[in-house]
């Protein structure tokens, strides 16, 4: 078996060194560790002999189990036997007739007694290092002093190493946060310590921000709807290295949003002159200005040296709660309309390097629902039987793509989220209305669901690794006209209001005035985030199971259901976070992360603050 | 059929006719798809099973249940080389329903005695081929620890297969499997200490200190 070796974390990240060392050594089992740390391990190794006697004691272990390889215990004689009469049993008359008797069954049993068995090689995927670690409770300590195992008054859940981003404002100003943890209370955080960022960074002024997406190192997409003086997009480099010989990238001396230096864009720096060099130039935020007003900072606070604010896109507003960053963190997907009111909204697209975010579709009534791969997916509206506009219609934009393809085979499909294999989505099935201003579109009838998702153009989509869609930011014409729709056979069908093979799986009835869906990056979990009817900036969170082999979604106990929780949440592998309502009588609210391995789940929380979760 | 396996996949690769190809649920197609991944892998599911719950009778009905559940799900399996993890899949959750039920066996320290209708301590270190004091360790750890290190140990699952077998993410699986080699070794420690202090006491005549006492 082989698995990926050296998993993050620090040096630092451990109570002891000895607890390193042997997790260490666990770890080096199943594939070779980072250089350093298999150097320190080494080294260690030799000087401590406990630790070695562990490591010896785990290989020894191992060589033991893995003996057993070959030396399988024989099942019992009749055991075909007795399963093929429990098949037929369960088949029932119907297949008696058409199948062969379990004698016959039983001659390729017989024959392939002595076949090998080959596993199947897949890839696997990567931890990204994180940070130092601190504990969730003093009370969840998991070793002692001497390296051994204690007994803890709590019940800690380890979760590894993890961490989870979030802004927050004081005196004006912008702090980018980390919060990182390595054990959970479960199932509640009742008891538990709540936890301070581990290292926070000022960023700079931004006006008024609503949300805030993230990926990776890549730059932190801020959306500022604003106070009437019209919506702003910044994209804000925010280096996590200490500022080295490298000169710090400023909005001030270039257009262009440079990410950290550490992380160089995988799409090239612009060699010419933006597309949209005609729009107003960037606001730009000098990052080494020191903060006019700052008693209160948080003790950690680090200079903001090496952050960069520019501003993407303005007069706008961005609409809804979904948008997102590319899978290969190349390019940041939305969808906006003008801050005017001239039209309803497109789908924009921004790489990564580029100055500004230019839209992608001109019918004024495209929405952005995911990302699938390379691909954009994203829905419209066309008209029912009626001629109003009320049929959602998803679409996919290939890379390059001048033309997106329509997707009538999903139905009436709005803002689906594709799953990272392909197969399912969660999108609305139903009906749409305008909203009061005329200006976009809302939920009428109909339900928000998971279904599946039979992407017409992924037989001929290239390869995963190919450049996002539109790799040079190109315009795709929807050329569905405004009153008719361009699926004849869905329209002469139209109020069975999907087809009738379609799967979907009901997540809530509507109408729903927003919601917000998001799949792990292993396609294994999935968050959904619905909004209050009366109150869209709050809502209900709740995480489901997708089972791995046939995507199916156990709905009936999920590990998270209907927790409050403000708009915009963080789902990973390993953990979901959010950020709680404020409680009465009070402005601040508090990250809360739900973390699991395996089926064990916990929590853990923040201290209260102003927070705007990174997405 | 299993020509056609060889010559489509090459040997042992996985199963032609899987359940991908319709994606209807068809009794004649899902009965020869059961046979033959019966065929192929049931002589592992039920080793996995034994060392799991150690009762052969118990592994063999629940290999059995494994098949049929199989049978029915065919379906749900949408590309046959995945066949293996998604049986081992169905195999760990029937393990678990029927271990947290409570059904089955109760995973105390063993004592190497037979209590009634239980096999013998001899008759399972034949069954599983697991030394008496691995055997022990093994049952004192959390059962999910038990299967991350069977199912990679014994049974060779590649880090995916592992993950898809336990219904984790494979960062989760290899943090499980992690702390079940600890687990595993502080269980072997605390089991061969015992083993030894039983020792000198019966050496000594001091009292009949089986295992039940420990």
């Amino acid at each position: 078996m082989t698995l990926l070796g050296g998993r993050g974390g620090r040096t630092d990240d451990w109570k002891t060194p000895h607890l390193r060392a042997r997790a260490r050594a666990a770890e080096r089992l199943e594939g070779p560790l980072d250089p350093a740390e298999e150097a320190w391990l080494d080294e260690h190794l030799a000087e401590c002999t406990a630790c070695a006697a562990t490591a010896a004691d785990y290989a020894t272990q191992r060589l033991e189990l893995r003996a057993l390889r070959d030396r399988q215990p024989l099942p019992p004689r009749d055991l075909w036997a007795r399963t093929a009469a429990a098949i037929e049993r369960e088949a029932g008359p119907a297949s008696r007739r058409g199948r062969r008797s379990t004698q016959s069954l039983l001659a390729p049993y017989a024959l392939l007694a002595g076949a090998v068995i080959v596993a199947v090689a897949v890839g696997s995927l990567s931890i990204a290092p994180k940070g130092p670690i601190p504990s969730v409770a003093s009370t969840a300590s998991v070793a002692g002093g001497s390296g051994q195992p204690t007994n803890a008054a709590a019940t800690p859940i380890l979760v590894g190493p993890d961490s989870v981003a979030y802004l927050t404002q004081t005196y004006g100003q912008l702090h980018f946060n980390h919060l990182q943890f390595s054990h959970v209370c479960g199932p509640t955080t009742n008891g538990c310590e709540t936890l301070s960022p581990n290292d926070t960074q000022t960023i700079g002024p931004v006006a008024s921000p609503d949300t805030v997406f993230g990926a990776g190192d890549r730059p932190l997409v801020v959306v500022s709807n604003g106070d009437g003086s019209g919506g702003k997009v910044y994209a804000i480099a925010v280096a996590t290295q200490e500022p080295a010989a490298t000169p710090t990238p400023t909005a001030s001396s270039s257009t262009t949003a440079s990410p950290p230096p550490s992380a160089p864009s995988p799409t090239p720096p612009p060699t010419s002159p933006p597309a949209t060099a005609s729009a107003p130039p960037a606001e730009s935020i000098s990052p080494t200005a020191p903060p006019s007003e700052a008693p209160s900072e948080p003790p950690s606070a680090s200079p903001s040296a090496s952050s960069a604010v520019v501003e993407i896109a303005r007069d706008l507003k961005v609409l809804d709660t979904t948008a997102a960053y590319a899978p290969d963190g190349s390019a940041f997907a939305f969808t906006a309309r003008p801050d005017d009111g001239s039209h309803g909204p497109d789908i924009y697209l921004w790489h990564v390097g580029d100055a500004k975010a230019a839209p992608i579709t001109t019918d004024h009534r495209s929405v952005f629902g995911s990302w699938s791969g390379a691909s954009i997916v994203g829905s419209t509206v066309t008209a029912g039987p009626n001629g109003r506009l009320e049929r959602p219609l998803a679409f996919v934009i290939g890379p390059g793509a001048t033309e997106p393809t329509l997707q009538p085979q999903t139905g009436l499909a709005w803002r689906p989220v594709v799953d990272p294999h392909g197969r399912a989505a969660v999108y609305w099935s139903g009906r749409l209305e305008p909203t009061d201003d005329g200006l976009g579109w809302t939920t009428r009838s109909g339900k928000l669901v998971v279904g599946r998702w039979d992407d017409v153009t992924a037989s001929a989509a290239p390869a995963a690794s190919s450049s996002p869609a539109a790799s040079s930011t190109t315009t795709v014409t929807i050329t569905n006209d405004a009153t008719s729709s361009p699926d004849e056979s869905a329209t002469a069908a139209d109020d069975a209001a999907q087809p009738q093979n379609r799967s979907e799986t009901t997540i809530a009835t509507g109408p729903l005035s927003d919601w917000d869906a998001r799949w792990d990056i292993t396609g294994t979990r999935l968050a959904v985030w619905i909004a209050d009817p009366n109150n869209p900036t709050v809502g209900l969170l709740s995480l489901y199971v997708v089972d791995p082999f046939n995507g199916k979604i156990d709905l009936s106990k999920p590990p998270l259901e209907n927790k409050p929780a403000m708009a915009g949440f963080a789902l990973a592998d390993g953990h979901l976070a959010w950020a709680a309502p404020p409680k009465d009588g009070s402005s601040e609210s508090s990250v809360l992360v739900l973390a699991w391995t395996g089926d064990e789940f916990g929590q853990v929380e923040s201290a209260p603050g102003d927070i705007l979760l990174v997405r | 059929m299993l020509g056609e396996l060889e010559r489509d996949l090459g040997p042992g690769r996985g199963l032609v006719g899987g359940p991908a190809m319709s994606g209807v649920w068809d009794r004649d197609t899902a009965g020869i798809f059961v046979e033959e991944l019966f065929a192929r892998h049931h002589g592992e599911i039920y080793a996995y099973l034994i060392r799991m719950i150690r009762d052969p009778e118990l592994a063999a009905d629940l290999t059995q249940d494994a098949f049929i559940k199989a049978y029915k799900a065919y379906d749900s399996l949408e590309k046959p080389e995945n066949a293996r993890a998604w049986l081992y899949q169905i195999a760990h959750r029937v393990a678990l329903d029927h271990i947290r039920r409570g059904k089955i066996v109760r995973f105390l320290p063993w004592t190497g005695e037979s209590r009634g209708a239980s096999p013998s301590a001899e008759h399972l270190v034949m069954e599983t081929h697991l030394s008496g004091d691995l055997q022990r360790a093994l049952a004192r750890i959390p059962e999910r620890q038990r299967a991350a290190l069977l199912l990679a140990e014994i049974h060779d699952l590649t880090g995916l297969e592992l993950a898809a077998a336990l219904g984790v993410s494979h960062v989760a699986a290899r943090a499980l499997l992690t702390r079940a080699r600890e687990s595993l070794r502080q269980a072997l420690a605390a089991e061969r200490t015992a083993e030894s202090e039983a020792e000198i006491a019966r050496d000594s005549g001091i009292g009949a200190a089986s295992g039940d006492e420990r």
